[in-house]
């Protein structure tokens, strides 16, 4: 069992990197100072499409400071979000070589459990991104957003760290419960697995 | 060469070694002077970061300076009796009505001499002189009144009030009080066009000096010919004796609080207090005046904490200081509005009209660092407006802010709120009204032989006051206000 989870982990890292990465990156870059600019990715965008910048300026706040305010709050977003997103697909990834598969097309039957835990991560990725967007008192930036840009924000995060749950569900779930997750059974058998 | 130190006793063995010790002790009390200022060096440092100034740069508030005035001072008073002929009527006596003319005159020279250091008595109307107190003591009798020329010519002078003179007397002598005694009888004439402008003309220095006008109205019971009524078509005047009441008028050039003087102690005769419970439209009265506002409250420090209604004293981190002049309020909260109520009887003329409108000067810094420690920080000044609702009652005013707007949590923010009076009540003149007879009614009003007859051109002649103390209006600083507070979610 301990063999199988290890040999199915590196597909599961392979699965998640492909998000997890440009999001280390994007996280890294944010809390880099404003000034500095980043190796990898742009941050200007973050603040450029989400900040309301009319209300910086109103309040008579320095627009410079404002997003760097604004990065440090979207960086520790995402920290959160990648992780709650690592949490469940981990846990989804090594608790699928536990389920009671013993006869051909009984995983199918786990596709609800898959949903259910699937269900539970979007829940989650909605309750942090509310928790410091609207409900919190941590991150005093959260007030340069609008709401539609903030309903934008959680949406895409949303989506972000659900595709990320998703593929690497795909690759990194055990062979024999595949058919629970949507699309991995189209995928080829891996013999080594 | 020794020196010895036994139980701090210096043992001295001669005129050397007394010079070394002496050095070493000169050495030893700069050291520690060093060692003090080096301290208090450190100490101070130390204190003027950690208890630095949270707040922005900003201009302080122009706040007029304490004035100098002695209010204890008092001046010389003029008094102007109106010695047409159609006054004596309130000298005689009539069946019908109670005569307020004879006691209420009688008070107004006591209260008179109470109020300047020497009161001078003068006559207008048909004689314009200074007189003598031996004839001033009989303005309420027939005598005072009679005319000794012709009764054409008496009746002549008589159309002609003659008020504006003495309204030019009053603006040369800005250091006195004025007291005119009169029926108020204008004819059209006096109060249009040129003539209108010999009346503006000194009541615009009057309330350019910042006197008030008292107007204080009283019916009283009449027996005497009222002349100089215009007629039908407006081709002559008539004369009117069936008149058994008829409203008298006392009008007060000075400061407030002279009118006020005055106003009380003829609210307290007892023949006027009998006579307000029979009709409480026998009296009336209104101020009017340019500036409402005796003082700025800053100048005087009567703002406290007290002011600051919905924020308890007794909070975290909530302190009320004097910066300069300006009231400083600092807290902490949750609270997303605030209400400051000042009482209106600290800085308005008693019983004048009051302030109707108020204009706020507001300016607004925010600081994304509450605690202040975040040197890169910096206040920035906001360019939010509307901030401060005023709410104007009989007694109080309060000023209410951030009711319409939505302040961001987790900042510190640091208010400087102006407070202007814009514009001055004018509701209490209306009451004179129903005294008031127009030129154009003047001949119906004749024929319907009224026992009361009301007097010509009256609101002709207040509202002419009123708009002209409306003309001379300036906004007046009433006080400046601060708030600097962390705001929490």
């Amino acid at each position: 069992m301990i063999l199988n989870i290890l040999k199915t982990l590196p597909w599961f890292i392979l699965g998640s990197a492909i998000f997890a990465v440009p999001s280390i990156l994007l996280i890294g870059a944010l809390f880099a100072p404003v000034d500095v600019e980043s190796s990898f990715l742009g941050t200007e965008w973050v603040a450029e499409r989400f900040m309301n910048l009319d209300g910086i300026l109103e309040d008579g706040q320095d627009p410079a400071s404002a997003t760097a305010d604004f990065n440090y709050m979207f960086a520790w977003l995402n920290v959160n979000l990648l992780i709650s997103t690592i949490v469940i697909s981990l846990g989804w990834a090594i608790g699928s070589h536990f389920l009671n598969i013993d006869e051909p097309g009984k995983a199918k039957f786990f596709a609800i459990t898959w949903i259910i835990v699937s269900g539970l991560l979007v829940g989650i990725l909605l309750l942090v991104n509310y928790a410091i967007l609207l409900w919190g008192d941590t991150f005093y930036a959260a007030q340069d957003i609008t709401t539609a840009s903030m309903n934008t924000m959680v949406l895409l995060t949303t989506i972000y760290y659900g595709l990320m749950h998703w593929l690497s569900c795909v690759l990194g779930t055990a062979r024999q419960a595949r058919s629970a997750v949507l699309f991995a059974n189209q995928l080829p058998a891996r013999n080594y697995l | 060469m020794t020196i010895n130190f036994y139980n701090n006793n210096i043992e001295l063995v001669d005129s050397e070694q007394f010079f070394l010790l002496g050095l070493i002790f000169k050495n030893l009390i700069f050291m520690r002077l060093k060692i003090k200022l080096l301290f208090i060096f450190f100490f101070s440092i130390f204190t003027s970061s950690a208890f630095s100034v949270c707040e922005p740069d900003f201009k302080m508030p122009e706040i007029p300076l304490v004035s100098e005035e002695n209010k204890n001072l008092k001046n010389k008073v003029y008094v102007w009796y109106d010695a047409s002929l159609s006054m004596s009527g309130f000298t005689k006596s009539q069946s019908e009505g109670v005569n307020l003319f004879g006691p209420l005159i009688n008070e107004l020279q006591r209260a008179s001499q109470s109020l300047g250091t020497e009161t001078s008595y003068n006559t207008f109307g048909s004689r314009f002189e200074t007189i003598e107190e031996d004839r001033a003591s009989l303005v309420t009798t027939a005598a005072f009144y009679t005319c000794t020329q012709s009764a054409q010519a008496c009746a002549s002078k008589d159309r002609i009030n003659g008020i504006n003179k003495v309204f030019n007397v009053a603006k040369k002598n800005t250091d006195s009080t004025v007291i005119i005694v009169t029926d108020l009888f204008l004819s059209t004439s006096e109060t249009l066009a040129k003539n209108a402008e010999r009346i503006k003309s000194p009541l615009r220095e009057i309330f350019n000096d910042g006197k008030s006008i008292g107007v204080f109205g009283i019916s009283s019971s009449y027996n005497g010919k009222i002349s100089g009524i215009p007629t039908e078509g407006g081709e002559g005047y008539s004369s009117y004796s069936l008149a058994t009441k008829r409203p008298f008028f006392i009008i007060v050039i000075g400061d407030g609080q002279d009118i006020n003087f005055i106003k009380s102690k003829l609210e307290d005769n007892q023949k006027l207090q009998d006579s307000l419970a029979e009709d409480p439209e026998s009296y009336k009265f209104t101020m009017i005046t340019s500036n409402v506002v005796t003082k700025n409250l800053n100048t005087e420090k009567m703002i406290s904490e007290k002011n600051l209604v919905n924020i308890s004293s007794q909070s975290e981190d909530y302190k009320f200081k004097y910066l300069d002049n300006l009231p400083v309020y600092q807290f902490k909260t949750s609270e997303k509005d605030y209400e400051i109520k000042l009482k209106n009887s600290d800085f308005i003329v008693k019983g004048s009209n009051g302030v109707e409108k108020y204009k706020i000067e507001e300016h607004l810094w925010s600081l994304r660092d509450p605690s202040c420690k975040d040197k890169k920080k910096k206040w920035g000044k906001s360019t939010r407006e509307n901030l401060v609702k005023t709410q104007i009652s009989d007694d109080t005013l309060s000023l209410i802010f951030f009711e319409d707007t939505k302040l961001k949590w987790g900042y510190r923010w640091f208010m400087i709120a102006n407070i202007y009076t814009e514009k001055n009540g004018s509701s209490s003149q209306d009451q004179f009204k129903s005294w008031d007879l127009d030129d154009s009614n003047a001949a119906e009003h004749l024929q319907s032989e009224p026992k009361f007859f009301k007097t010509l051109n009256l609101m002709n002649l207040v509202e002419m006051i009123n708009d002209v103390a409306n003309e001379e209006f300036k906004p007046t600083l009433v006080a400046s206000i601060a708030l600097n507070f962390e705001l929490e979610k």
